[in-house]
């Protein structure tokens, strides 16, 4: 099993509300680069974090931008503050942000967003046209790379041979 | 369909059919030297074998780093 697999089945057990984003979106949609994390899109909602916290705590989860290792301890009321969490787990690391670049916050990334169905549960991917637009706002050659196979897969989906 | 006449940049013997259209796109991605190939083949994967084929290469990609990092890990 992947170690993105593990986390994402860990996300679903503690029905946290999340949208894949970013390379691993891609990989699902049918990319074929490699990312090394995975990214997610969350409502920064208290009971949403403190969900979050409760999926992670097994996998040690700490932030990986920090000079010193900083566990990951989320207190109710004190949530707020939090706009991204860019965490390193025993099983990978996994971003999660409020909002995408080119897209806008939870609720607009929400709403373009499709099911994704796997054999361990289904969960939510931003869809390809978004992601498209999204791998073109940020812009670093390996995004425009991303980009350019992402037309390419919807290119393969919308167009039958001629 | 769209014909393949090189593949990461370099030419191939034989010109590759793939059962795609002949879009911008794909024109764009050969021009940029991806593999078409295999970025074919994960088109037709379903999510599950694409999750499990990123596994595979997201591990040999680790194995390379660490080889890399430290010349004593065999690859």
């Amino acid at each position: 099993m992947s170690q993105f697999e593990k986390i994402l089945r860990r996300l679903l057990a503690d029905q946290v509300e999340f949208v894949v984003i970013g390379g691993y979106a891609a990989v699902i949609h049918g990319g074929v680069d490699v990312t090394r994390d995975l990214d997610v899109c969350i409502p920064f909602t208290e009971e949403n974090l403190l969900k979050l916290q409760a999926a992670l705590a097994e996998i040690h989860p700490h932030h990986r931008l920090t000079l010193h290792v900083a566990p990951l301890e989320l207190l109710p009321g004190q949530c707020e503050r939090w706009r991204n969490l860019y965490l390193k787990t025993d099983e990978g690391v996994i971003d999660c942000l409020s909002e995408v670049l080119g897209i806008g916050d939870y609720a607009r990334t929400l709403a373009r967003s499709e099911i994704t169905a796997t054999s361990f549960g289904n969960f939510r991917v931003l869809d390809i046209p978004s992601l498209i637009e999204a791998k073109i706002a940020i812009g670093r050659p390996h995004d425009l790379r991303t980009a350019v196979q992402l037309r390419c897969v919807l290119d393969a989906k919308l167009q039958p041979p001629q | 369909m769209f014909t393949i006449t090189s593949s990461h940049g370099m030419p191939l013997d034989e010109p590759l059919v793939l059962p795609v259209s002949d879009t911008a796109a794909w024109r764009e991605a050969e021009a940029m030297g991806l593999d078409l190939p295999m970025l074919y083949d994960s088109i037709c994967k379903t999510p599950d074998e694409r999750i499990c084929e990123h596994a595979d290469a997201l591990a040999f990609a680790e194995m390379l780093r660490a080889a890399k990092l430290n010349p004593h890990v065999a690859v």
